[in-house]
């Protein structure tokens, strides 16, 4: 499941970075297509915690250019249709025993994908003019659904313009695995035991392309 | 054979009872060393999980007849014997088994030691048990 949601955040990320591209128009736009791509050299990863020890997942999956649709008004971002399907099967937490444990809490088998429906996202208009070079406040909600549990969830993030067509975005999010019917693994007759909260991290990088 | 059979199932108990403890005592105590537990080379669910259980059973009807076979090799208070039986075994089986495993197979040595000490007092429990009921 971390690894799921770091890629969930990713795609997330990519979707609010549209936001900074659109630059500092001052009315409504309505529909407006762009085309964004994660950079190398970003970072995915969650940590989470067990009674004995300490994990890491990390997200090494490519990503591919998407083409999202976008209402903006202002500071503010309605998404229409925006459905990400993520498959449960892809994640490295660097011990298969792990792994394992996490795809059968997910029933991999059975819910193959994760599915997040991006709703909108909110930050300062001001912060999208091409002057300001400091970190701004990004904040988005989200539909996600994990087996057959779906949960709204915010997610805050702090963002940055690196050019005219480039954007860092960084942040972390704690998500409970219960809240989505998922027992923490477990492990020794049930001693060794995953804790139920999980803290996810990004750090990314994102070009942005106009679509015609 | 009545006898045999109470040790058996009496010292089984009671190894089971240790090695659920001593397991826990791992996690609480020497949580790196649980860590290493969780890895897939450990399979502690599943059909094979009955296995583990039936483990204790299996050292303490074979301490069984080991102790029914050279008791009278061990002298002293039935603590001492039972330690003593302990030690042997640790020696004989432990020892050799631990030492194979280390030199054959990727597990680090503060695993193989504990094996090698939870082996020992295994036995040393089940000696000091069959040293009170059927000296």
């Amino acid at each position: 499941m971390l690894f799921f949601e770091t890629r969930y955040f990713s795609q997330i990320a990519i979707i609010l970075l549209g936001l900074f591209s659109m630059g500092s128009v001052k009315a409504p736009d309505l529909g407006e297509k762009k085309r964004y791509r994660i950079e190398s050299g970003s970072r995915l990863y969650l940590k989470g915690t067990s009674n004995v020890n300490k994990f890491t997942c990390d997200c090494e999956d490519q990503y591919p250019g998407q083409v999202l649709e976008v209402d903006r008004n202002g500071g503010y971002a309605r998404f229409h249709n925006v459905h990400l399907l993520i498959q449960t099967r892809k994640f490295d937490c660097h011990n298969r025993k792990i792994d394992a444990d996490i795809q059968k809490a997910l029933k991999a088998d059975q819910y193959p994908h994760i599915k997040i429906s991006l709703v909108d996202t909110w930050q300062n208009p001001k912060c999208l003019t091409g002057d300001f070079q400091d970190w701004f406040d990004v904040q988005a909600k989200v539909h996600l659904t994990i087996t057959s549990v779906t949960k709204e969830h915010s997610i805050a993030a702090k963002a940055k313009v690196l050019g005219p067509n480039r954007f860092q975005l960084r942040g972390e999010n704690s998500l409970q695995m219960s809240a989505f019917g998922i027992n923490p693994p477990e492990a020794m007759f049930g001693m060794i035991k995953v804790n139920d909260w999980i803290t996810f991290y990004f750090d990314l990088i994102v070009s942005v392309d106009s679509v015609q | 054979m009545k006898i045999f059979l109470l040790k058996g199932f009496l010292a089984g108990a009671v190894l089971l009872a240790f090695s659920y403890a001593s397991l826990s005592l791992v996690v609480a105590l020497f949580p790196s060393l649980a860590e290493k537990y969780y890895d897939p080379i450990f399979s502690f669910e599943g059909e094979k999980a009955v296995l583990y259980f039936i483990h204790p059973f299996i050292l303490s009807f074979a301490l069984a007849w080991f102790w029914r076979r050279f008791k009278s090799l061990f002298h002293g208070p039935f603590w001492w014997r039972g330690i003593e039986m302990g030690l042997v075994y640790g020696l004989i089986a432990t020892l050799p088994a631990m030492w194979i495993t280390y030199s054959s197979l990727a597990i680090s040595l503060d695993m193989i030691l504990s094996w090698l000490i939870y082996g020992v007092v295994q036995a040393m429990v089940v000696g000091v048990i069959f040293a009170k009921i059927a000296p």
